[in-house]
């Protein structure tokens, strides 16, 4: 398509095209945060794509590779391991909002709700422009959709005042919202749950010796 | 900063990425070299030009860059354009109308069908990009 000036119409039918405009408008928190689950989003397919050459990798090579993508690629103001209220696994910032991430490989639901109450009684303050973050899960050992599921039921079964919802997303079987009252500022905040999905278990080779 | 920093940043974050690499630069040096009046409104079209690339989907990821928090040299505005006339229109206006809302002129008050059709983007430059024109010259 020609670079002459375009019209929105045409632009946002470019690839990546819609993207570029929702992430040129966003200038509040809710829209944001939108924009950054996108992306996201996004930097979880490419995992997942190359996922045969992550089974070594431990949590914090896959989320350095994530907040690479997040600092190089897309221009976000993003650390790994700060120091706010202990070391957050990622913290993205623009325009005085903060959304914070804590990552796991999943072993087992008690470690993701580790990660769960590390992030929203450590590092997550709660308040305004700095209530939204996100529990990411490496899984390894297969079926993404099921271990995402049962967290979402265990979550819920441990914490019955906290509200899940579906996430509104290509990925929405990989992912959910729960949201909550924050202990420290009595007011809500929203974690997105994500998976990744990194099982890689190649049998083609099993049938030649058949 | 000063243009120095500037082109030392974008090397360190895009050095896996040649051809945005070199669009940024290209971009940065002409926007640090441009006179003023060549500043006020860049166009989509202005954007490929300085960064020599032919095609518009080549300049989406050179936009990102430059307008994130990184080093953001660009701030895109957006113009509603009818009849000869222009009126800047609010972000979130844009935001509301590329998810389905309808959009009034500003001059009649009336729906304008297919509004999407009749605004577009275009760039200024930031108060991060001014700093680096006045430490430039």
């Amino acid at each position: 398509m020609s670079i002459e000036n375009l019209p929105l119409s045409s632009l946002k039918l470019l690839p990546g095209g819609n993207r570029l405009l929702v992430r040129l408008t966003a200038d509040t928190y809710d829209s944001f945060v939108n924009v950054l689950h996108e992306d996201l989003d996004a930097c979880f397919e490419y995992l997942e794509a190359n996922r045969e050459l992550r089974q070594s990798d431990s949590e914090d090579r896959l989320t350095v590779e994530i907040v690479g993508q997040l600092k190089q690629l897309l221009a976000y103001t993003v650390t790994h391991e700060s120091k706010v209220g202990g070391h957050v696994d990622i913290l993205v910032s623009r325009l005085g909002f903060s959304w914070f991430g804590e990552a796991k490989i999943h072993s087992s639901y008690k470690v993701l709700y580790k990660g769960f109450q590390q992030l929203c009684t450590r590092y997550l303050p709660g308040t305004a422009n700095a209530n939204r973050g996100g529990v990411i899960v490496y899984v390894k050992k297969g079926n993404c959709a099921r271990v995402m599921a049962n967290w979402r039921e265990r979550l819920q079964a441990r914490r019955p005042a906290l509200v899940t919802s579906p996430c509104a997303s290509p990925r929405s079987d990989q992912a959910f919202h729960s949201q909550h009252n924050h202990e420290g500022s009595g007011s809500a905040v929203y974690v997105r749950h994500m998976g990744v999905a990194l099982h890689f278990s190649p049998q083609d080779r099993d049938i030649d010796s058949e | 900063m000063n243009p120095a920093d500037a082109e030392a940043r974008i090397r360190e974050d895009l050095d896996s990425n040649v051809e945005i690499l070199s669009a940024c630069l290209s971009i940065l040096s002409s926007i640090t070299h441009a006179q003023a009046c060549d500043l006020r409104r860049i166009s989509f079209a202005a954007i490929g030009r300085m960064a020599g690339l032919e095609s518009a989907e080549d300049s989406l990821p050179v936009i990102t860059y430059l307008t994130g928090d990184r080093l953001p040299i660009l701030e895109a505005q957006f113009s509603y354009i009818a009849d000869d006339e222009e009126e800047i229109i609010p972000n979130e206006v844009v935001r509301n109308v590329m998810a389905g809302a309808d959009f009034y002129s500003p001059w009649t008050g009336e729906v304008v069908p297919n509004a999407l059709d009749h605004i577009y983007t275009h760039f200024v430059i930031s108060d991060k990009a001014k700093q680096l024109i006045g430490a430039a010259r």
